[in-house]
């Protein structure tokens, strides 16, 4: 049987750079999964989020929960202008937060796209482990991802992949 | 400096880095179901090669239960066995609230959840990895992350939703039936599609 799961691209940044794009996905697969372990280039919080074909609308909901070292929680958000991969969880300087992100049949142009993440950022105040779903309220399909740092930027060493899935 | 562009299967990326790309082998696809016009009752993937360590299932899935503001469960059955043999347990998390629980003893083991029919173009998702699955010294553990969120659609909540499941038999699983409710009553809509892959040990 044909191998299916493929690194379609990698990058490990040598400077610092406010997003990271994946453009002109071609709909040879019929899921993505992105890994991302970034750095931020300040202590501050930053709030990771992604972006599909560059929209900016309000089109995107997420719901979440997450655990701190003390705390359990649980939320939602509607109508956001970003796809937020996270409930609370941050990157900042020096934190190892890291994320596996599922977009399935991210291509067929019928549906909204669907996707999960599962996060956690160990160091910090907002320090946690989280699962997430969320929606792009869209049928087009997915052929840009542009992530963000929040309002902030990655830094070297940060570490992006995309992996491309090909069902029978 | 100029960003590095590299171009792989028509797929590109702009950064300040490298890009690189390789197939991992171990990974391959066995079946999928893409469901048509007036959907379908269950999903069943049968004769399921033993020559694999691990399956992995992924799906994007609309329920063809009628009502425009319901969420409903997925669940699935191994080798067409309907006896009480099956137990699992789920953290879920949705609008300010997060629970768990479990059930033992039943019929079935809940994997995720997805939209009703109602709800236009929404679909949940889903990843569901079932390990070591033809071992016959053990019984079958069963883990699945996903869920759905509909944006408040019909002020109906999503779910998120992690949840694990025992299948106390030793035989190995050579067929899976996937269905919502938990007596698999309820199949799904067009568009739903599954995909079923194997992972070499």
């Amino acid at each position: 049987m044909a191998t299916t799961y493929e690194k379609v691209q990698s990058t490990t940044l040598n400077s610092t750079q406010s997003t990271v794009s994946f453009t002109s996905i071609s709909g040879a697969y019929t899921d993505l999964v992105l890994v991302l372990n970034p750095i931020a280039n300040t202590a501050a919080d930053s709030y990771p989020y992604i972006r599909f074909n560059s929209d900016s609308n309000t089109n995107y909901s997420r719901t979440f929960y997450r655990g701190t070292g003390t705390v359990t929680s649980a939320d939602r958000a509607v109508n956001e202008d970003r796809g937020y991969l996270i409930g609370g969880n941050v990157v900042q300087t020096n934190n190892a937060f890291n994320g596996i992100v599922n977009i399935n049949n991210y291509s067929n142009t019928t549906t909204f796209k669907s996707y999960s993440s599962r996060t956690n950022s160990p160091t910090g105040t907002n320090a946690s482990a989280e699962g997430l779903v969320g929606m792009w309220r869209s049928t087009s399909a997915i052929t840009n991802i542009t992530i963000y740092c929040g309002s902030n930027s990655f830094v070297s060493g940060s570490t992006f992949t995309l992996y491309g899935i090909l069902k029978a | 400096m100029s960003p590095i562009l590299d171009s792989i299967g028509s797929v590109k990326a702009f950064g300040w880095g490298a890009f690189v790309a390789a197939a991992i082998p171990s990974y391959e696809s066995i079946a999928s179901t893409t469901v048509g016009s007036g959907g379908t009752s269950t999903i069943t993937f049968s004769s399921i090669p033993q020559t694999y360590k691990h399956l992995q299932i992924r799906w994007l899935s609309k329920s063809n239960f009628s009502g425009s503001s319901n969420i409903v469960t997925t669940y699935c059955r191994f080798n067409g066995d309907s006896g009480n043999n099956y137990s699992w347990h789920y953290l879920n998390g949705d609008a300010g609230t997060l629970a768990a629980g479990g059930v033992a003893d039943t019929y079935s083991i809940f994997l995720s959840y997805l939209p009703a029919s109602g709800y236009t173009n929404m679909f949940g998702i889903a990843v569901c990895d079932i390990l070591d699955y033809t071992n016959s010294n053990t019984y079958k553990t069963v883990r699945t992350f996903g869920g759905c969120d509909v944006n408040n659609t019909g002020g109906e909540k999503g779910i998120v939703s992690l949840a694990t499941g025992n299948w106390r038999s030793f035989s190995a699983i050579s067929s899976m039936t996937i269905g919502n409710a938990s007596d698999l009553s309820n199949g799904f809509n067009q568009y739903t599609e599954f995909a079923l892959y194997g992972i070499k040990g």
